[in-house]
């Protein structure tokens, strides 16, 4: 268990949360689709200087795998603007609120004269070469167990291209997304715990969710970056998930310790060499390997392609040792090669059997590496072209275990773990956005937005739960419903438990059995067809199994109240249809349970109950 | 560096200036980073800051507040330049700029555009040039495209002189796009039976971008200007929104047809000359254009006349325009009519007896010895003031049918005719004479929103 006061563990948090307005510098309505695009434009980015004159190296990372974008565009829902041929509209107001409300909730300080700025992006995300942001608000604050935290800035930004698919130098991008408003906020590198963060980002998730923004998957995404002293600042890129935060932090810690061992344990056996040391460590083995058992080296020698290996001196052991879990420094080589296509990097800390190697292969690549005991050596099998490059990117990998944790942006993976992504950029990338005039805070806007703020859905829930009785805890595991269960409660008047029995229960079995989801206008319709008796809640298990096969509200109830049932019709069937049952004590029961059966959710059963007692004494009479 | 009034008093105070590395002490709390240029047209209570994080903000000044310099100025704005090396094995070409986006640069420490001249400095933004050839670089002009005035077209056309003299293989103008067709136009009339390409070349989105077009339309007129087959004043510019190859137009018969495409230029009553690659690849669209002969003698012509006036007439236009014009001695107008060429000039009711006046305020200016010239503003097509009654009227008072030439073509050819010749009969007989391509003797069916092959 590691002591994070001990490493000096230091969490940030970066958050993205879509708002949910038209595009921030048009027009176009913020609708992500998946029917067929109608047009596509080819576009090449280049590299440009920065504003203090210098290239960036993650730009020129980008730049140097000379890639054609294509970009996908729909003539109803993206405009020119999208596509880079018309200059930005002016800022969108009503999404600059949302971020000046946040930044009012968090107690930050506002930015007096907005300016618009260019930060340099060149992975193609965005179609202009730079993504447009600004910052609105400085120095907020939200509390935590573990104490307060700084919340640095509030940005509004606007979000990326989605990417659809990569086939070798052809990245295919969908513009339906770019330009969603976005509200950025960068906490410090205040959290002393993976735990305090996980609280820092719920409690931040919950404020930003009161306010007008988008819901659903996507629509919030998380960087996360961790130092520790015995480490560097790694930034991780993309947690889909809120949840995994503090996993995802926990794993890197552990990473950039185990790392930090390594190299520690690696000078210990020897002296540290370079790339050009381990040049003379590699060699090519395509011809030893060309009557392999092994078929991830012998499919990529079929199309003719090479087998190299490398010696890692001192390295035996150290390959294959966990660095977190699921994470070996193995797999960290791999992952260095995986962007040129190359999948079977195998090493000798692993059971190369597994792979279909024979031991005499096995030793012959040993003797002929020259590996003495301690030495270990990874052996992976590609394309020509991409052979250097795929050294290069080792060897710099490799040298870097002698230093402990390298520089780098890393992508987070979906079991907590992260993966190299890219070195990380440079610090001059923004330059000024000289189309869009800057927007002037004063003291009156402040005002405007200062009263338009909504009620925050911490708030909203002690009052809800004060009101109900029902258990805070209870009402934060259907918060993403509580705009449909307040509008039941506030709007209508109905009794809280009942609202709750029907979201808390019937909704929530209903999503986790069907895997579907509800939305809050639809919840809505649902409370107000309750409340009007036009649906009766023993039909809501019928209703919630048609929406969530796609059937429309309205249409299902139409089909239960269609079947239009004469109660006496059928309680004087049920009775015929049970030979001798007037005889029998039970009988109200049993013919109950027999109308009930057919009659649930259409009559409710109050009604059937006093129908058949009233039926059963004019018989009986 | 464009601060005023209280900003300026403040920065002014503390001896700052752009660049310098501060914290500044406001109301609202301290802000560490780097001074900054502000606009022209910025006011005067805010003081843009770079801070730390990279982002610029506007602080609001008041006058209570403090400024604590740190060591450390950014020396902002301080490019690396590239040496050009001559290579004797290369073809030599030329590039004459008159400013625009496509060879400038933000200049960090004023936040003004500046245009990139030296070759060595082109290089530096656009290192592939190198492939095409040695070049060499001039400043002709550097303002935007919009306030280019005839003067600038005859110091282009003694550029190309000079450079002709030069040996050079081919001449690229880099331009702003706004007016280029019609400077592209103008040269056309300067510099004539020119052996070598002169090609414009224009950028939509400005080269201090990553997805600017700019290096592509260069590298494309670059190739073209050097090596093709070609000779005489084109334009080069984006076939597509896509990054795919350019085309080649020719300079008398293309407008700017949209505000922001990077496809915005468009031949009209022609199609293109060429398609381009920028890879150096060239396919010829039309066969009836002129091959490259550096044997050939060039025909500059200098002389040029001011005073012409582009007049559009519309619905509701009147005439004190054309008699203004008349008053200060104008010696040519091109009327961009409707239609076939019509202006109105009938006095049917109460509402219309003003036109009989249009009539004879234009009547009053070619006897004062104007010459007027009808275009259309339909672009597309050619005029006929045979038709109709109101053309044949027009026609008969002295006005000269402008063929198929575009409205802008025409004022920059009259300016150009009345440069050669004072003599009305002569200008009339120059106008409706092809010198450059502006005046395509056919008008295929496909010219319309055209599908070239």
């Amino acid at each position: 268990m590691i002591d994070y006061h001990d490493i000096e563990f230091r969490g940030g948090l970066e958050l993205h949360q879509q708002i949910n307005t038209r595009k921030l510098f048009c027009e176009c309505p913020t609708e992500v689709r998946h029917d067929e695009h109608h047009v596509t434009t080819k576009r090449k980015l280049h590299a440009v200087a920065s504003e203090l004159g210098e290239y960036d190296p993650a730009a020129l990372h980008e730049a140097h795998r000379d890639r054609t974008f294509h970009y996908q565009s729909y003539r109803d829902t993206v405009c020119l603007v999208e596509i880079d041929e018309e200059p930005p509209h002016p800022v969108n107001r009503n999404a600059l609120k949302v971020v000046a409300q946040v930044a009012m909730v968090l107690n930050a300080r506002m930015v007096d004269e907005i300016q618009v700025m260019r930060k340099t992006v060149i992975d193609g995300s965005n179609t202009a070469g730079f993504q447009r942001t600004m910052l609105v608000a400085t120095d907020g604050k939200i509390a935590t167990a573990e104490g307060d935290v700084t919340l640095q800035y509030f940005c509004l930004e606007e979000d990326a291209a989605r990417i659809i698919e990569t086939e070798g130098r052809n990245v295919n991008f969908r513009l339906d997304r770019l330009g969603i408003p976005l509200l950025e906020i960068v906490t410090g590198p205040n959290f002393k715990s993976p735990a305090q963060a996980g609280e820092g980002a719920d409690r931040l998730g919950h404020i930003i969710r009161s306010l007008n923004v988008r819901r659903g998957i996507g629509s919030i995404r998380q960087d996360v970056n961790v130092s520790t002293k015995y480490g560097t600042r790694i930034e991780i890129k993309g947690v889909q998930r809120h949840r995994m935060i503090p996993t995802i932090m926990a794993y890197e810690a552990q990473r950039q310790v185990s790392l930090y061992n390594i190299a520690r344990e690696l000078r210990d056996r020897r002296e540290p060499f370079d790339e050009s040391f381990l040049k003379q460590c590699t060699h090519v083995l395509t011809d030893e390997f060309r009557n392999s058992e092994s078929r991830v080296i012998r499919s990529v020698i079929d199309k003719g392609g090479k087998v190299i290996a490398v010696a890692l001196p001192a390295f035996r052991g150290f390959i294959g040792r966990e660095l977190c879990p699921g994470k070996r420094l193995g797999t960290e080589l791999k992952d260095q090669v995986l962007t040129l296509g190359i999948e079977g990097l195998l090493h000798s800390d692993e059971d190369l059997s597994a792979y279909g190697f024979s031991a005499k292969e096995v030793d012959s690549i040993r003797s002929i590496l020259q590996c003495g005991d301690n030495d270990g050596f990874i052996v992976f099998a590609s394309r020509e072209q991409v052979v250097q490059k795929a050294l290069d990117k080792l060897y710099t990998r490799i040298v870097a275990c002698f230093d402990g944790v390298p520089k780098e942006s890393r992508r987070a993976l979906k079991d907590g773990n992260t993966q190299y992504m890219r070195p990380l950029p440079g610090e001059a990338r923004m330059y000024p956005e000289t189309d869009i005039p800057p927007v002037v805070m004063n003291e009156e806007l402040k005002e405007r937005i200062e009263k338009s703020i909504p009620e925050i859905l911490e708030t909203k829930l002690e009052r809800l739960s004060e009101k109900s009785s029902i258990p805070l805890h209870e009402l934060w595991k259907i918060e993403e419903y509580i705009e449909a269960f307040l509008y039941g409660v506030d709007t209508l008047g109905m009794d809280p438990a009942f609202v709750y029995r029907v979201i808390g229960s019937n909704v929530v079995d209903m999503r986790r059995q069907t895997g579907k989801d509800f939305d809050n206008g639809t919840l809505k319709n649902l409370l107000e067809a309750l409340h009007t008796k036009n649906v009766l809640v023993e039909a809501v298990p019928e209703v919630l199994t048609g929406l969530a096969a796609g059937e429309k509200l309205d249409d299902i109830i139409t089909s239960i109240n269609g079947e239009k049932v004469n109660l006496e019709t059928a309680i004087n069937n049920v009775i015929e249809s049970q030979n001798g049952i007037l005889q029998n004590p039970k009988r109200h029961a049993i013919l109950m349970g027999e109308l009930m059966r057919t009659l649930r959710g259409r009559i409710d059963g109050r009604t059937i109950s006093d129908a058949l007692e009233k039926a059963l004494k004019n018989i009986d009479q | 560096m464009s601060y005023k009034g209280i900003a300026k008093q403040l920065l002014d105070n503390y001896n700052v200036d752009v660049g310098s590395y501060i914290i500044l002490h406001s109301s609202q709390g301290p802000y560490e980073g780097i001074v900054m240029p502000r606009t022209e047209l910025g006011d005067d209570i805010h003081v843009v800051m770079k801070l730390i994080n990279g982002y610029n903000v506007g602080i609001r000044i008041d006058g209570s507040e403090t400024i604590e310099p740190l060591k450390g100025a950014k020396d902002v704005g301080v490019y690396k330049s590239k040496t050009a090396v001559f290579d004797d094995s290369k073809p030599t070409f030329s590039i004459l700029h008159t400013g625009g986006t496509i060879a400038s640069r933000v200049d960090y420490k004023t936040g003004g555009v500046v245009p990139a001249f030296t070759p060595e400095e082109i290089l530096e933004l656009f290192p592939e040039l190198e492939r095409v050839g040695n070049f060499r670089a001039y400043l002709v002009s550097n303002m935007f495209s919009e306030d280019i005035e005839y003067e600038h077209i005859v110091n282009l056309g003694k550029g190309i002189q000079d450079e002709l003299g030069n040996g050079t293989k081919g001449v690229v103008i880099t331009h702003g796009t706004d007016t280029m067709h019609i400077s592209s136009a103008a040269l056309s009339f300067v510099a004539q039976n020119l052996p070598i390409p002169a090609i414009f070349v224009g950028s939509q989105r400005s080269s201090d971008r990553g997805s600017s077009d700019a290096k592509m339309n260069l590298m494309c007129a670059a190739h073209f200007a050097t090596n093709a087959d070609f000779a005489g004043v084109g334009l080069c510019m984006h076939e597509s929104m896509s990054d795919d190859a350019c085309l080649i137009h020719e300079g008398t018969k293309v407008k700017k047809m949209h505000t922001s495409r990077r496809d915005s230029f468009r031949s009209v009553n022609q199609h293109p000359v060429a398609r381009a690659w920028p890879d150096g690849r060239a396919e010829f669209i039309r066969d009836d254009y002129n091959r490259r002969d550096e044997s050939r003698e060039p025909k500059f012509y200098f002389n040029f006349e001011k005073k012409v006036a582009l007049v559009k007439t519309y619905s509701g236009f009147h005439p004190e325009i054309l008699r203004f014009l008349t008053e200060k001695n104008y010696r040519g107008i091109v009327l961009e009519g409707t239609g076939l060429g019509h202006v109105p000039v009938n006095a049917l009711d109460e509402h219309t007896q003003v036109h009989a006046e249009i009539i004879k305020a234009l009547a009053d200016f070619i006897d004062n010895g104007g010459v007027v010239v009808m275009c259309s503003a339909s672009l597309f097509g050619r005029i006929s003031m045979n038709v109709y009654s109101t053309g044949r009227y027009l026609q008969a008072i002295g006005v000269i049918p402008g063929a198929d030439m575009l409205s802008e073509v025409a004022t920059v050819k009259l300016k150009w005719v009345l440069g050669q010749t004072k003599d009305r009969e002569e200008a009339n007989r120059m106008m409706v004479t092809n010198y450059a391509g502006e005046i395509a003797e056919r008008t295929q069916s496909d010219f319309f929103y055209p599908q070239f092959p």
